[in-house]
């Protein structure tokens, strides 16, 4: 049930309605309920990997407090909590690995892959995963109910693309009960109905140009500076398809009274590209942090070699190598976490050594980059901007051959000598750019103030009722009048990771 | 604080539903499937066509009736995929009594999700209250995009130049009287019960078509056609299916994909115990099968190709 | 060694590896994002040098980075062997 469906406007309905009207002591059993609903609702034979991961995580949990409890040494409850700990990840990641990677490494022989990929898999993998961890580092006591701990993983709203939550900041939420909160619900309207102006009008619109010159061969068709166009195209067009589904994600459980993380927080303002992952995919970025990059650079051998480094390098490359071997595993993951395809990996590792790079010479360039902030900006930008071929391309050797292209049939002129206003079934003229410069400059106005710490819902909030009565309107109007169907039949980007 | 609250969601569900109609009206111009619901409701026929784009610029029912005897009327229209067709189907019978269903199959048609493209909720749009709009409604459109389920102009979304002269359009007799006149365009004629002439206009033809891929056939399509099967059978209607020809150009580009289709269809058309004609693989005398008969490569006829072809289908119909 | 001494050292390190903050008086650093976690696992490799302890992915946590009190006091709770 894709979010752009009637059916899920009307999903949503009933499930918020009802959330409100039946006693409060029953709103989770309702929320796992249309939890549950919604993700059948693409398909009764996907729910037993929803279930199996549930009960893997949820079995862990308890085994692994029940060892806390022992009254046995600490190192032999340690061994045994580390033996829970394996058992449990493996059956989780070879789940996982079965469905997403089998079929890349073995051939469609061992693959299930062929016959589906349960949706939103990466995610609730990862997010019952880090539940795991965490009891195992006794962050917090497992959850005793199977019925509760089922709806951590399988809240609906964040079920298909993240965020990725955590069970310390999320459970609680999803346990208590919850009144109706006028303000809530107005925020979370304003939520959905900008993550739509993002999904619809920006992302989808640059879609259509995109997918039409960087399609398989298209490309060949057009200079380089068509796909140089393309390629900001596609960035707007992530941008838009995924932080806009996050809005509309982070509205509906505002809508419960549920606040989830925030996924984003304005990426191409990003002065460096370790800050970019701190606004980017940050659930992501965060969990890779906590459960890879800072267990790998703590563990023993990376403390042996972070001493051998430093003692060999000296202080400022000898604390930054270690550093960046563990940034390089996790971006390797990061990578291999979005499929399995080799231009995964060299969109992952090339932002891994980027990232290694920059600490490497942060010493050196601090001051010039506090300095020239802007410049700084501009810069990662630029960075990004390549790593978005590996991204968008088909396969790997087609990111190369867009980037050749890129740079040897590069042509300024034609900017504004009329080769940019595609012709065609694809109805990209003039107006087509209009629509996109006019979203770009609203995105950008409204994420300056944010960048600034303005708080834009609440302060829209506090206006008169007729300004947010004619912001809404024309909000919701622009969607059918300015926005375009989605190339990938309503579906977003990162609902099939 | 709850009463103001209610008063704002209902003044905008009102202004909005206000907005939604003026838009409606000023942006959607005048309609083929319009005009073929108006048909329905008001004439009386023997056979209905059922099919998709092909059959709707390919069947000339003045032609094929002169033929067979019978009355006949062409309800194909571009996206209409075989859950429209059931619903439409279902819709008719509440207005005809038919005797016969011709349903026109555009193997193409079976390999496509039919619920996000433009055309999705058109015929939706244009069924008069009933309890098998609410089916359809329930079948098709709760899937779609909200956009093309509640504002109907969203497919006229740029066509604002447009406005002014739908507005005067709206106004005139003959557009309340459902007359064909605003149909008459350089490039084709909407004819009487259904008809779509197609005028050779375009330079280029198109290239731009799906090959048969069974591995893409969507069970949909099947489940569907299916019910169409069950229905005719039910309410005693006898049920014939033919696929419209395509240039012989266009099946010498890939005559692998037509014959595995033929081959899919004609199994399928036994298993159900139908009269099937593949006319891609059927001789017709004295019909030009070439290219220039055609506005593209995907199969569309020009009206007289259409009126050729017309002839010779009368005959199988007979 | 003492209290005190233990404060002041950590406080060099903090001062050695992310310069411009004052660290005698700042209680957010992770909260504020002063510290990122590079810089995280720079002091951490300093620390334990320093101290000659052991920390675990379960050390890191806010409250025990936020200030140098914090991070005086978790080292002091790892000297004497607690957790």
């Amino acid at each position: 049930m894709s979010f752009v469906s009637l059916k899920f406007v009307l999903f949503v309905l009933v499930a918020v309605v009802g959330y409100y009207n039946i006693p409060k002591r029953g709103q989770w059993v309702w929320l796992l309920l249309f939890s549950y609903a919604y993700y059948a609702s693409a398909g009764f034979k996907i729910v037993p990997f929803l279930l199996f991961s549930t009960m893997v995580s949820y079995a862990a949990g308890i085994l692994l407090g029940q060892v806390n409890n022992l009254p046995t040494e600490l190192e032999h409850r340690q061994k045994r909590k580390r033996f829970i700990l394996i058992v449990a990840l493996l059956l989780q990641f070879g789940m996982l690995f079965a469905l997403k990677y089998a079929h890349w490494i073995f051939g469609n022989l061992f693959s299930l892959r062929q016959w589906l990929l349960p949706l939103g898999i990466s995610f609730y993998t990862f997010q019952s995963a880090g539940y795991i961890i965490d009891v195992y580092w006794e962050k917090f006591a497992p959850e005793k109910s199977f019925l509760r701990y089922a709806l951590f993983v399988s809240f609906f709203p964040q079920l298909l693309q993240g965020p990725i939550g955590r069970f310390n900041r999320l459970a609680q939420q999803l346990y208590e009960e919850h009144t109706l909160n006028w303000t809530q619900i107005e925020q979370g309207i304003q939520r959905i109905l900008w993550g739509f102006f993002k999904k619809m009008i920006l992302a989808d619109n640059a879609a259509r140009f995109v997918d039409e010159v960087l399609w398989w061969n298209n490309y060949q068709k057009y200079s380089g500076t068509v796909i140089l166009v393309a390629i900001l195209g596609y960035s707007l067009q992530l941008y838009g398809d995924f932080s806009g589904g996050m809005d509309i994600v982070k509205g509906i459980a505002l809508f419960f009274g549920i606040d989830l993380d925030e996924n984003f927080k304005r990426p191409y303002f990003a002065s460096s590209i370790a800050d970019f992952w701190h606004r980017w995919h940050i659930t992501l970025g965060t969990w890779m942090k906590d459960y890879v990059f800072y267990p790998i650079s703590l563990s023993k051998p990376m403390n042996r070699f972070g001493k051998f480094s430093r003692n060999t390098f000296g202080k400022q490359l000898g604390r930054a190598l270690p550093i960046a071997v563990a940034n390089l595993v996790v971006f390797f993951l990061v990578g291999v976490w979005h499929g399995a395809n080799m231009k995964f990996i060299v969109y992952g590792l090339y932002h891994g050594l980027l990232i290694a790079l920059e600490g490497l010479l942060l010493p050196y360039t601090r001051a010039w980059d506090n300095k020239w902030r802007n410049l700084a900006t501009l810069r990662t930008f630029l960075l990004i901007q390549i790593s978005w071929y590996f991204d968008r391309a088909d396969h790997l050797d087609h990111a190369f051959a867009l980037m050749q292209k890129t740079v040897t049939d590069f042509h300024i002129t034609d900017f504004w000598n009329g080769t940019l206003f595609l012709n065609g079934a694809n109805r990209i003229g003039p107006w087509f750019y209009g629509i996109l410069l006019v979203g770009c400059l609203i995105l950008y106005l409204v994420s300056y103030y944010q960048e600034k710490g303005m708080q834009l819902g609440e302060w829209l909030c506090a206006k008169p009722v007729a300004v947010r009565f004619m912001v809404y309107l024309i909000l919701l109007y622009a969607l059918p009048a300015l926005g375009t169907l989605s190339s990938s039949s309503g579906g977003f980007i990162y609902a099939q990771f | 604080m709850r009463n103001f609250k209610s008063l704002f969601l209902i003044s905008f569900l009102l202004v909005s539903v206000a907005l939604n109609s003026a838009l409606n009206y000023l942006l959607i111009p005048n309609n083929v499937m319009r005009m073929k619901m108006h048909n329905l409701e008001t004439s009386s026929y023997e056979d209905l066509f059922l099919g998709t784009s092909h059959g709707l610029s390919a069947v000339d029912p003045a032609v094929v009736d002169e033929i067979t005897g019978r009355q006949s009327s062409n309800l194909c229209v571009w996206s209409e995929y075989p859950r429209d067709s059931y619903y439409l189907l279902k819709n008719a019978i509440r207005f005809q009594k038919p005797t016969r269903v011709i349903y026109e199959l555009d193997p193409t048609y079976w390999l496509n999700k039919d619920q996000d493209t433009y055309h999705s909720t058109k015929l939706y749009h244009y069924m008069s209250w009933s309890w098998v709009k609410v089916e359809y409604f329930f079948a098709k459109i709760l899937s779609t995009d909200f956009r093309i389920a509640l504002f109907p102009w969203f497919n006229y979304q740029l066509q604002w130049q447009a406005s002014l002269e739908n507005l005067a359009l709206k106004q005139t007799d003959n557009y309340r009287n459902f007359g064909l006149e605003t149909f008459d365009l350089p490039y084709e004629v909407l004819k009487e019960n259904g008809f779509l002439y197609l005028k050779d206009t375009k330079a280029n033809k198109s290239k731009n078509m799906t090959l048969w891929d069974e591995a893409k056939l969507q069970p949909d399509a099947l489940r569907f056609f299916q019910n169409i099967v069950t229905y005719c059978r039910e309410n005693h209607i006898e049920l014939v299916v033919f696929t419209a020809p395509v240039s012989k150009e266009t099946l010498e580009l890939n005559p692998e994909s037509f014959q595995a289709a033929n081959r899919y269809f004609t199994d399928l058309m036994n298993h159900y115990n139908l009269r099937y004609y593949n006319f891609n693989f059927i001789e017709l005398e004295g019909f030009d099968k070439s290219l220039a008969g055609f506005t593209d490569y995907d199969g569309h006829m020009l009206g007289e190709t259409a009126r050729s072809f017309s002839k010779h289908l009368g005959e199988y119909l007979k | 060694m003492n209290h005190q001494s233990n404060l002041e050292k950590i406080i060099a390190i903090l001062q050695d590896i992310c310069p411009g903050v004052d660290y005698k008086t700042c209680q957010t650093l992770i909260d504020q994002q002063i510290l990122d976690s590079f810089a995280i696992l720079s002091i951490v490799a300093e620390l334990q040098d320093a101290f000659d302890v052991y920390l675990t992915p379960m050390d890191i946590q806010p409250s025990n980075f936020n200030s140098a009190q914090a991070l005086t006091a978790l080292m002091e709770r790892k000297k004497a062997g607690g957790k």
